[in-house]
């Protein structure tokens, strides 16, 4: 080829064949490196920033998680009351009543119907406080926090968070204190979802 | 043969295929972010209850304690102290709360201590408030508020009593709801004031 070429462009200096030539390499280098970045472009788009911030988030989100130390799952049955409280939860026990029943760390240990536990399950008398499947609950865990305590050199503090819903009657509530009372806890708090109004909120 | 198996292994070597790791923190964000961030979870105090008559504990001083206690009712709030004569501490004129104190029904025993009724539908948190105001200027030391309530009331109510009655406010008394629900903690000694904090759940026997 180059042969041909000399012979058909026989007027063409030295310099201009030579321009020539690196012209045709610099083109041959281009395409070389554009085959090169080919794959690359595939990829696309530049998400490296996205991506950073994207996992920033998310580790950050993660930690939030796992520090909560009171995770509540809102729902129908669940509807926690505003308040206009300050104070930040604390790791301890937690009761959890529902419109639908009370849950002692994540296992159903009664059914609530209207707004009461059966009367079958209040130790057997018709006026009774006590809940006993609850207080049996109640009092496994306590001796529980209260074997770790021994072994730890710790004290029970005897301190049980209650998450309960918004609709539950009083009475439940009471009864529901009674029986923790019976079971040795001692303190109580509320579980309340901050951010409240003074003087009720509205719904 | 081994050397051109050599030239394309290194041909596919690239970059890290990172869609995958993408889709999924793109999904787990918007699930974290449901699970945590709308809800701010906070706690409010409440002291073991007193059920049927346990021995009350035995006082140093001799003055009596004013175990002062609001009831929840359906059709209002109903204030009572053993301690004190709660109508002559609001300075409520004997003869209106000796009416007040009668209940509709006959047969039913007259009902004791102030009655703040509800205002329409809704519960008067603002009079029950300026009430505990006054009660608390004659009774500085006294922290503790009893908090009962009829069977049926719910739970809620019983929250917002007590989140009315936690802290002393600018004004010791307010007109209207709107400057009530407005109005900031009162800050003494560089921490709020307190006015009813420490919370006795009771059963009304």
């Amino acid at each position: 080829m180059p042969k041909t070429k000399i012979t058909q462009t026989k007027e063409r200096t030295r310099e201009e064949l030579i321009a020539d030539w690196v012209a045709a390499q610099h083109q041959q280098q281009r395409k070389q490196r554009a085959a090169r970045k080919r794959p690359d472009e595939v990829v696309g788009v530049t998400i490296n920033s996205l991506m950073d911030a994207m996992f920033i988030i998310l580790v950050f989100l993660l930690m939030n998680y796992s520090i909560d130390p009171l995770r509540v799952d809102a729902s129908d049955d669940l509807k926690l009351p505003a308040s206009t409280t300050e104070i930040n939860p604390d790791p301890s026990a937690a009761v959890t009543v529902t419109a639908k029943g009370i849950v002692v760390n994540d296992e159903m240990v009664v059914q609530i119907k209207d707004g009461q536990v059966d009367k079958a399950f209040k130790g057997g008398e018709e006026n009774s406080m006590q809940i006993q499947p609850l207080f049996d609950a109640l009092n496994a865990e306590a001796q529980r926090q209260k074997n770790v305590s021994q072994l730890t050199g710790g004290k029970f503090d005897g301190l049980l968070t209650i998450i309960a819903h918004g609709e539950t009657p009083y009475r439940l509530i009471t009864e529901v204190l009674y029986t923790a009372g019976q079971a040795e806890f001692q303190k109580f708090k509320f579980a309340v979802v901050k951010g409240g109004a003074r003087g009720g909120s509205p719904e | 043969m081994s050397w051109r198996n050599k030239k394309t292994v290194d041909d596919t070597i690239e970059d890290l295929n990172l869609v995958p790791i993408m889709n999924m923190v793109v999904c787990l964000i918007p699930m974290v972010l449901a699970g945590t961030a709308l809800i701010k979870v906070g706690v409010v105090n409440v002291n073991a209850p007193k059920f049927g008559q346990g021995a009350a504990t035995p006082d140093e001083t001799d003055e009596k304690p004013l175990n002062l206690t609001v009831a929840v009712g359906d059709d209002g709030f109903r204030l009572t102290a053993t301690g004190a004569d709660i109508n002559q501490v609001l300075g409520i004129d004997p003869a209106m709360a000796a009416a007040a104190a009668q209940p509709a029904d006959p047969t039913q025993p007259p009902k004791e201590g102030a009655f703040i009724p509800k205002k329409g539908e809704e519960y008067d948190y603002v009079d029950l408030y300026n009430k505990m105001v006054k009660v608390k200027s004659q009774f500085p030391q006294e922290t503790v508020m009893n908090l009962t309530a009829d069977a049926r009331v719910p739970f809620k109510l019983l929250v917002n009593v007590m989140d009315a009655l936690r802290v002393k406010l600018e004004q010791d008394t307010y007109g209207d709801l709107a400057g009530f629900k407005s109005a900031s903690a009162r800050i003494e000694e560089g921490a709020p004031a307190l006015l009813w904090p420490d919370v006795v759940f009771a059963v009304a026997q």
